[in-house]
């Protein structure tokens, strides 16, 4: 039987390439799927974690996920929106708002983050603005406690460089939000307010809401806001998997069992003549399997290797990060698709083993 | 030898029940060859596929060295295929991708010999036959005769018991059915049986013995003429 499976894989491999290429595109896709399902699912966590108990408020018009990456662009809020906050009623649920103007500038074409905070006046000599670096950012611009720094139309003065950095802003400048607002030329603006309180008893997604409608053109981002995003989203994702790896295994399934029925209708009479040579017909069928196996475990790695680039380019335009395909995914990959194969092919293969030889030996 | 008892073989036909075999009884002794002649459907081809295990008849038996073959499951009857009877064809059936040693090595590989002993009983085998030369030359590449030997030689490489020969000149030349026959011949003063169905009557006359079908039924059983009288 061996002599044969090779003698037919070398004289059809055209064939088979075809039949694996297809299941390599069903097994890429679904590799694909299930890396930025689990991505976006990470990164809404990661969200999350950062976020704690506090609200993010920011413009309608910014991605959070752009936001949190530190990609910051688009429209801004007003400097006053958090007084318009303490003279409103909310001001009972709501302890603690940290203004805030982010920004990306290219120093001497050293990119760093720029941290504007309401909250921030340090004293610092006249005709400069007090400035707080983050570890990375201080040593990226070679600055010192008592240097002096440009960044673009504001003259800083270094007070002290941070030892460790809040999560994800090693690359920081903490400077008043004034100053920011020249740095990056917005004046008048910030682009988020962190809102902070003690909300064990509060509808914290009906806050949300009354921040939004108290500032139009606003997004309050919280922790319940974002799971229930997630149920909606992300979970939906997670819930269709099972879909979509049901309708990949069809598939692979169906292109496997027309590959191997397509060639049991043109091979019959060699099929006739092996039994009548006393090639058992389950040493056929077995053939047959074996053959669909092996299309469906190269289709399998070849989806998998298809993925990697697959998921690095879905993820940077979905998620706007740089994702890789699961190697853990890469030996379910290659067994399912063998399993799923073999699988598909046993029943039409069965057929075409019990075949009556003394039919298609009579044919001339 | 081989023995045929009581075989009966009908199928249905669209509209009406055939009967291809009405209860044949056929004993052929070792180291014998016989011929099996008659009309177009007249169940030549059904008797021989059912002497091989092929067919499995409505009624009746099959003994072959004393087992009832049909009694025997699916893979013994494989097993015995393999090893015991062997069948050449009309149309060859050579399979087209394979070389005729490969072709020739295809039982014996089957049967679970070694890569390295089956090609070596197939290329002793393609050398009896003067096909040595063809040996990595592939069934479109050879001469109906020359593929016509090929197919027997595949049958010999397990050293059946029986050799069950379909019509093997059929498609033959002149030149190539004689070379054929000749072979037979050969084989069976080697002491190989064989049982060969044929429409010709001068090949038919050219077994040992001779056996008519007529309408399934086995209505004649007799040696051959004198070859001197059968020209």
């Amino acid at each position: 039987m061996t002599l044969l499976l090779w003698a037919d894989l070398k004289r059809r491999w055209l064939e088979y390439l075809l039949g694996a290429a297809a299941i390599a595109l069903v097994v890429a896709g679904l590799v694909t799927q299930r890396a930025v399902t689990v991505a976006a699912d990470d990164s809404i966590h990661d969200l999350a974690h950062r976020l704690g108990k506090n609200m993010l408020v920011l413009p309608a018009g910014v991605d959070p996920g752009e936001f949190h990456r530190q990609r910051y662009s688009g429209p801004g809020l007003s400097d006053r929106a958090p007084d318009l906050i303490r003279d409103s009623p909310l001001r009972r649920h709501i302890q603690a708002i940290e203004a805030r103007l982010y920004g990306n500038a290219s120093p001497g074409g050293v990119p760093v983050i720029v941290v504007g905070d309401a909250s921030f006046s340090p004293p610092a000599p006249p005709g400069l603005a007090g400035a707080y670096l983050a570890p990375a950012a201080a040593r990226k611009l070679g600055a010192v406690p008592g240097s002096r720094i440009d960044l673009g139309p504001a003259a800083l003065a270094v007070l002290g460089v941070a030892r460790e950095a809040p999560e994800g802003l090693d690359d920081a400048v903490f400077v008043p939000l004034e100053a920011a607002q020249r740095i990056l030329g917005r004046p008048g603006e910030v682009n988020a307010m962190r809102l902070g309180g003690c909300w064990c008893r509060t509808d914290v997604p009906a806050l949300a809401s009354d921040v939004e409608k108290l500032l139009p053109g606003t997004r309050a981002v919280t922790v319940a806001g974002m799971l229930k995003a997630q149920t909606g989203s992300v979970a939906t994702m997670k819930r269709y998997a099972w879909a979509l790896l049901s309708a990949g295994a069809v598939l692979v399934a169906g292109v496997v069992a027309a590959l191997v029925a397509s060639q049991a209708r043109r091979r019959r009479r060699e099929l006739g003549l092996l039994v009548a040579v006393g090639a058992p017909p389950a040493g056929l069928a077995g053939a047959f399997t074996l053959q669909a196996a092996l299309a469906g475990a190269i289709g399998g790695f070849a989806g998998w290797s298809l993925a990697v680039p697959a998921t690095g380019w879905l993820g940077a335009r979905t998620l706007g990060t740089s994702l890789a395909a699961p190697a853990d995914l890469l030996v379910p990959a290659v067994v399912l698709s063998a399993l799923v194969s073999a699988l598909a092919a046993f029943f039409p293969a069965r057929r075409a083993a019990a075949l009556d030889p003394t039919q298609v030996l009579r044919e001339i | 030898m081989i023995r045929a008892e009581l075989l009966t073989k009908t199928f249905v036909a669209p509209g009406r029940p055939v009967t291809a075999l009405d209860r044949v009884n056929l004993s052929v002794g070792q180291g014998e060859f016989v011929s099996v002649v008659g009309p177009s459907g007249s169940g030549k081809s059904s008797l021989l596929f059912a002497l091989g295990g092929l067919a499995t008849p409505t009624s009746g038996q099959v003994f072959l060295g004393g087992r009832r073959i049909y009694d025997l499951g699916q893979s013994q009857r494989a097993a015995l295929r393999r090893s015991e009877v062997g069948f050449v064809f009309q149309t060859f059936n050579l399979v087209p991708y394979l070389t005729c040693a490969e072709n020739v090595a295809l039982p014996a590989r089957l049967a679970g010999r070694g890569r390295a002993e089956a090609a070596e009983k197939a290329g002793r085998m393609l050398e009896r036959l003067g096909l040595a030369v063809r040996a990595r030359h592939r069934p479109a590449e050879l001469s109906v005769g020359e593929r016509q030997r090929v197919g027997i030689g595949r049958v010999l490489v397990n050293g059946p018991k029986v050799l069950l020969a379909d019509e093997p000149s059929g498609n033959l030349d002149p030149a190539s059915a004689a070379g054929v026959m000749a072979l037979f011949r050969e084989l069976n003063a080697e002491g190989q049986t064989i049982v060969m169905v044929t429409h010709d009557p001068g090949l038919a006359e050219m077994a040992g013995r001779v056996v008519r079908l007529e309408a399934g039924a086995l209505v004649e059983d007799r040696p051959s003429l004198p070859r001197k009288l059968a020209s």
